[in-house]
């Protein structure tokens, strides 16, 4: 796996590039940095792909502009592209990181065991207008809070080719989440989240190894993911390996 | 300042932003308040921030997860500063 933080960054950022640009929502791919423009309350409202250029004077001017004007709530940044250097200018403009994300990477695919599901447990691919419901408040309450995950965004992600939603239920009842994106050069898994009260009974653990298993059957390609602090033991334990950082912003102004 | 007195005036201020009612320990995290969401999360430091005029760099501030945590920070940069 060579150059793996680099496939683990470019997986993300390509993800949300479709995102944009399935949903036919404003995005712009601006020399150094990118931008998701959503409606207000709903995911995604993002800053993305920045490179250091963004400090230097003329970049930096009209990136505060933009961000003054059109107010974008998060911004994302890889630790290999110089935050410590972009980090001051970002504080300086309003923006202030709140969460950080390890990239990881499956480090021997051969590894991958799937247990045998119990009957009550399903693995279903989202579909029915009652399982997205589903899956949508999960990962709203679980992940993304303040904002909201919108129906027809999912909608038009589950129709497209290379994007794979599935939601784990115990007894009929949706407990866990996972979105599987692959790239064309290796597959990424967003949104894995459980409900709150079905947590630490290792639901996530599980739809993981089977969306694992099944992916091992099709293709050689990384996966790769981005944990949170939380997340980090339980993917370690399934075999992966952690490289690079992204640290989350908030602008404090943002009109959410 | 002492460590009390630092708590006393975290604790105020996480009242202002969680409310009134909300209890604040050097061991609550941001799992025991439901308002404790990420825009929350950076109005308190924010707040904090400029409350005591320090500065957490970017590792301090991920590496936050409940208040007494604010309270060892803030600590640690009077130290400094003596």
């Amino acid at each position: 796996m060579d150059n793996i933080e680099v496939e683990i960054r470019n997986n993300l950022y390509e993800f949300y590039d479709r995102v944009a640009q399935i949903c036919g929502i404003y995005s712009e791919r601006q020399d150094h940095w990118s931008v998701i423009k959503n409606i207000p309350k709903v995911w995604p409202r993002i800053i993305y792909r920045i490179n250091t250029e963004i400090i230097e004077q003329k970049s930096s001017i009209i990136f505060a502009e933009k961000v003054k004007s059109d107010s974008y709530p998060e911004l994302l940044i890889s630790e290999d592209e110089n935050i410590q250097q972009i980090d001051p200018f970002l504080r300086m403009l309003g923006f202030c990181p709140f969460s950080a994300w390890k990239g990881m990477a499956l480090n021997n695919m051969g590894e991958i065991v799937s247990p045998q599901l119990p009957e009550t447990i399903q693995i279903v691919r989202c579909e029915s207008s009652d399982d997205i419901e589903q899956w949508m408040q999960i990962v709203t309450s679980e992940l993304i809070t303040p904002v909201q995950f919108d129906k027809v965004l999912l909608e038009s992600l589950i129709d497209q080719s290379g994007v794979e939603v599935y939601l784990l239920k115990y007894n009929g009842v949706g407990v866990s989440t996972i979105l599987v994106f692959n790239s064309g050069t290796s597959t990424g898994l967003y949104f894995i989240a459980t409900k709150k009260l079905a947590q630490r009974q290792g639901f996530a653990k599980l739809l993981v190894q089977q969306i694992l298993s099944q992916n091992a059957r099709k293709s050689k390609m990384p996966v790769i993911l981005h944990a949170t602090k939380t997340g980090e033991a339980l993917y370690s334990k399934l075999g992966f390996l952690p490289f690079n950082q992204f640290f989350l912003y908030r602008y404090l102004n943002a009109d959410l | 300042m002492n460590r009390q007195q630092i708590f006393a005036k975290i604790e105020a201020i996480a009242k202002k932003i969680f409310g009134d009612g909300t209890i604040v320990t050097e061991e609550t995290t941001s799992a025991d308040i439901e308002k404790w969401d990420s825009m929350n999360h950076v109005i308190l430091i924010a707040t904090i921030e400029k409350e005591f005029v320090v500065t957490f760099d970017i590792m301090e501030i991920i590496g936050i997860t409940k208040f007494g945590d604010f309270v060892d920070l803030i600590e640690k940069k009077q130290n400094q500063c003596k």
